[in-house]
């Protein structure tokens, strides 16, 4: 029988939400992320496993198949719906310092955009990565992300860009975190972006979608 | 030909967008959504009506206006700097067209309103039936440009936009330039963002010995984006 975690994991990846959940068609009546984190961490099971064996897997997976147009936004927004039922049960553990996020992550769309949905994508996928992000929603200009930074020391930043005028923006950003903050990890993505545009403002990296960005930052702060 | 600028409103249910071309547009293949998805975007096609407000509008330039160069071109003093994939087919065409196109603001409100109320799944949804609205009313103008052209003995090319095929999305001012202030409702952003989101911009070529190529995603060089594979199979 599989066991609790890799339960957790199947149905994050899954979107399986909780048991009343008609999604996905398959999983009908059976437990969803909401009953089985509840029931792990009755159980006794420590909630940084259930975090990196449970609901990180999942997302990982869901993730990859993303990235390899296996699935696309639908299913990715389903499982992480299901990865946040899981997290509220993880909070009182993350706000009692009794589990540990993997650091922050600041995100928003830069100055003169108005895209969010690749940005929102971006930020469910690290928050199922274990990240805490701070969300600067969309137009955010460098004041903004400056604020950000000074208000969370070692964060990591990620600024999304949608059209070439906009991202533009990018390139003042980083320049201004790099004077604040020169050790802050920086990360550009985007439709329009390249890595040949991340290297020329002086980003660390470029992430094409989400679980690029997520393994990226994951293999940064180890 | 020539014409003043025109703007026509167009009603949701003539555009017959159906689920399957939405999921095309979401990156499905097989243009097959799967279950429950493919519901729920019936359930929102049915609601589509009262939240869109489909307009689309073209002005056919005076063709002393206008002079087609290699990579570009002008119109009275403005050059378009489009590069050479764009001006090649352009190069027959004895006057331009402008044209835009917009699914309206709603769309993008009820959107917005789902992803509050956390229903990120038909938030999605809803953003794509938008997109595919902008694109079907750009191609709905087309062929009204098209109809037009043909009591004259014309013919149009396809229609390309700013922003793609590197000629630069910045551009869109200038062709915004040459179109009455809030045209169709739409409006340009100091960024060249245009409100409603859900709009479209581009130019036609119009002219006796104009040939229609490819859409502009066969010849977009934009080679990891899910719509170029999808318009190369
Ligand atoms: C921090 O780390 C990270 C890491 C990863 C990050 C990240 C941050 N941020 C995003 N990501 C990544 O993760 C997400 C999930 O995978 C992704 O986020 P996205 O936001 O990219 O993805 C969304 C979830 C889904 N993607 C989308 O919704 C966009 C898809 C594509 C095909 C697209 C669509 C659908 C549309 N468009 Co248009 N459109 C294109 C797009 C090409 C493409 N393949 O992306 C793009 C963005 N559009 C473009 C253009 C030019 C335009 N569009 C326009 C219009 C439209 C439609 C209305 C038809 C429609 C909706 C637009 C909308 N914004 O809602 C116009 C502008 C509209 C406006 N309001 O001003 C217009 C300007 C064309 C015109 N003149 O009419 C191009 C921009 C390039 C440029 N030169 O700026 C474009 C890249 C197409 C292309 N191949 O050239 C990744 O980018």
């Amino acid at each position: 029988m599989a066991s609790i975690l890799e339960l957790i994991a199947t149905c994050t990846e899954r979107g399986k939400l909780n048991k009343d959940a008609p999604y996905p068609p398959d999983m009908r009546e059976l437990n969803g992320v909401d009953e089985l984190v509840a029931q792990a961490l009755s159980d006794g099971i420590d909630p940084d496993e259930v975090l990196n064996q449970g609901l990180m897997v999942g997302m990982g997976r869901i993730g990859e198949q993303f990235s390899r147009n296996e699935v696309f936004v639908p299913e990715l927004l389903m499982a992480a719906r299901a990865m946040s039922a899981g997290m509220k049960h993880l909070k009182p553990h993350f706000d009692s310092g009794a589990a540990k996020r993997k650091g922050t992550f600041v995100i928003g769309t830069v100055a003169g955009d108005l895209h969010d949905i690749g940005k929102n994508l971006v930020r469910m996928v690290m928050e199922g990565g274990g990240w805490e992000v701070v969300d600067l929603g969309v137009d955010a200009g460098v004041d903004k992300f400056l604020a950000a930074v000074e208000l969370n020391p070692g964060c990591a930043v990620g600024l999304s860009a949608l059209l070439t005028t906009t991202m533009g923006h990018m390139g003042d950003i980083v320049q201004a975190i790099r004077d604040k903050a020169p050790d802050t990890k920086i990360l550009v993505g985007g439709a329009p972006l390249t890595q040949e545009f991340c290297d020329m403002i002086g980003a660390d990296s470029y992430a094409r979608d989400p679980q690029l960005a997520l393994e990226y930052l994951s293999s940064s702060f180890v | 030909m020539q014409t003043d600028p025109e703007c026509l409103t167009i009603p949701f249910q003539s555009l017959e967008i159906t689920r399957d071309d939405i999921a095309l547009g979401m990156g499905y293949a097989d243009g097959a959504l799967p279950m429950p998805f493919s519901a729920q975007m019936d359930t929102l096609l049915a609601q589509a009506e009262r939240h869109v407000r489909i307009r689309a509008g073209f002005r056919v330039l005076p063709p002393s206006s206008v002079r087609i160069a290699a990579a570009g071109f002008f119109i009275e003093d403005t050059y378009f700097e489009t590069n050479r994939i764009i001006a090649r087919p352009l190069r027959k065409a004895e006057t331009l067209a402008f044209f835009v196109a917009t699914a309206g603001q709603g769309i993008t409100a009820w959107s917005k309103d789902l992803f509050e109320s956390d229903d990120l799944v038909q938030a999605y949804l809803v953003d794509a039936l938008g997109s595919e609205i902008a694109e079907r009313a750009a191609e709905r103008i087309q062929k009204e440009i098209a109809e037009r052209a043909e009591t004259e003995g014309c013919r149009i090319t396809n229609r390309y936009s700013p922003g793609y095929c590197n000629w630069s999305v910045a551009e869109q001012h200038k062709l915004f330039a040459f179109l009455p202030d809030n045209f169709c409702s739409i409006t340009l952003t100091p960024s060249a963002l245009m409100q409603p989101t859900k709009s479209v911009s581009g130019v036609i070529g119009v002219g006796a010995n104009v040939q229609k190529l490819d859409y502009e995603c066969k010849i977009c060089l934009e080679t990891h984006c899910y719509r170029h594979n999808i318009r190369h199979m």
